[in-house]
């Protein structure tokens, strides 16, 4: 029997969409540990409230979801796995995230590609009255995994950042990037302060690279 | 009168209520399964909460409903385990249980032959809770008993979108080895059940309480 496909109304004000990079196993069992310890030791609960991953849009959109996994889908068809390197804790505004923006030569390409890729695919699909503060244009975009996201008081950051950095090598320091997501990410209010206290989410389609 | 009487009672004659009989991994076992309970959890959401609802363990007697006394069941029990001594479990890995379904197969032992002593072991208390089994019970009759029987660890129960079996497969894969690759058999438990809907979705609402402990050889 085929289940049921999630029942996502985009136009729910509730609603946002998220299409991740999913970390193999050592990473995602590696950056699942920091956040329970990011809980215990800091209160910090928000990147917890997320499963493990590298983000590669984040947005608002009109169209149903299956439209947006359509869209997406031809961007990631053909499209070959490809190396990640871990660089390790940084600070990231008020949060504190691995960067895995780079390689040796400078900006991984093969990851700002899938981001404006995907970004370009996505883009006639998402409202511009909703969403503009959810775009993340080719220029901004800097790939990362959080370990704790807008940290609470801020001035505790820079203490987050060094015991994230006692904690290294958090993940291994390259793994392969080979499977995207699309999620259905809720939360009853994105503008309140506490917006991550209501946050749910549903994986809704997935893509293996190669 | 056997000890947790007053416990017991709130389970009798519940038709509400599922029993089960199950191995209790050893701490090494436990804490590799709990973390991948975990870490799934944490990675696919709500698509991976079932196996995690469970403590970790490996079936010998699966969900039974029952209107005996819980007393009754465990001196048949006491009765049925004497001279059931300790032994070595192997650990081979994570394999497929249809497309909904990953557990670790703990019914073999290194060369694929059937771990005498867990067969054995689930065949003296099936045998001993049968005729408790209520005959309304809903899962016994499809059980996997007897030659049918596969002891297993479960790490992935229940998938509801089957799309996404291959990759969390992949993922549980990466993982090994999940757990030390042979543990010893020496806890065995009863425990109760309770959940909102026995006959469908019943993982979203699972409770459970141990009501008894033995160890093997003890």
């Amino acid at each position: 029997m085929k289940a049921q496909l999630p029942a996502i109304d985009s136009r729910d004000p509730r609603v946002r969409f998220g299409l991740y990079l999913r970390p193999p196993y050592a990473m995602s069992r590696a950056v699942a540990a920091m956040h329970e310890l990011m809980r215990r030791q800091f209160g910090q609960t928000r990147a917890g409230k997320y499963m493990p991953h590298a983000t590669i849009g984040f947005f608002q959109a009109d169209a149903p979801w299956p439209d947006l996994a359509a869209a997406v889908a031809p961007v990631l068809a053909g499209r070959a796995p490809f190396a990640v390197q871990n660089h390790g804790p940084i600070a990231m505004g008020r949060s504190v995230v691995l960067d895995i923006h780079h390689d040796d030569g400078g900006v991984n390409a093969a990851l700002q590609a899938l981001h404006d890729d995907a970004h370009a695919a996505l883009s006639p699909l998402i409202a511009d009255d909703l969403s503009d503060r959810f775009r993340w244009p080719s220029d901004r975009f800097q790939a990362h995994v959080t370990l704790a996201q807008t940290i609470r008081p801020d001035w505790l950051r820079d203490e987050i950042l060094a015991f994230a950095r006692a904690a290294e090598p958090i993940g291994p320091r390259r793994f392969l990037a080979e499977y995207v997501h699309l999620y259905a990410v809720l939360s009853d209010d994105w503008d309140a302060d506490d917006w991550s206290d209501s946050l749910m989410w549903e994986l809704l389609a997935s893509w293996r690279l190669g | 009168m056997v000890e947790g009487q007053e416990r017991f009672a709130a389970y009798e004659g519940d038709p509400g209520v599922r029993f089960g009989f199950y191995l209790r991994p050893s701490y090494a076992m436990c804490n590799a399964q709990a973390e991948m309970h975990a870490l799934l959890r944490r990675q696919f959401g709500q698509l991976a909460v079932t196996a995690g609802a469970f403590m970790p363990h490996a079936t010998l007697k699966g969900f039974y409903r029952s209107d005996a006394a819980v007393g009754d069941m465990i001196v048949a029990l006491d009765a049925a385990l004497i001279g059931q001594q300790p032994f070595t479990v192997v650990n081979n890995g994570p394999i497929a249980y249809g497309r909904s379904s990953v557990v670790i197969n703990v019914q073999h032992d290194e060369f694929g032959e059937t771990n005498p002593a867990i067969q054995r072991l689930h065949e003296v208390a099936f045998a001993a809770l049968s005729p408790f089994v209520h005959p309304e019970c809903n899962f016994t009759p499809v059980e996997w008993a007897g030659p049918a029987f596969f002891a297993h660890l479960t790490l992935l129960q229940g998938l509801p979108r089957t799309e996404f079996f291959d990759e969390i497969f992949a993922f549980i894969q990466e993982a090994e080895p999940i757990g030390p690759r042979r543990f010893q058999a020496e806890y065995v438990h009863l425990y109760a059940f309770r959940s909102d809907d026995w006959t469908g979705d019943w993982g979203k609402s699972l409770t459970w309480e141990m009501l008894h402990s033995w160890k093997l050889g003890g």
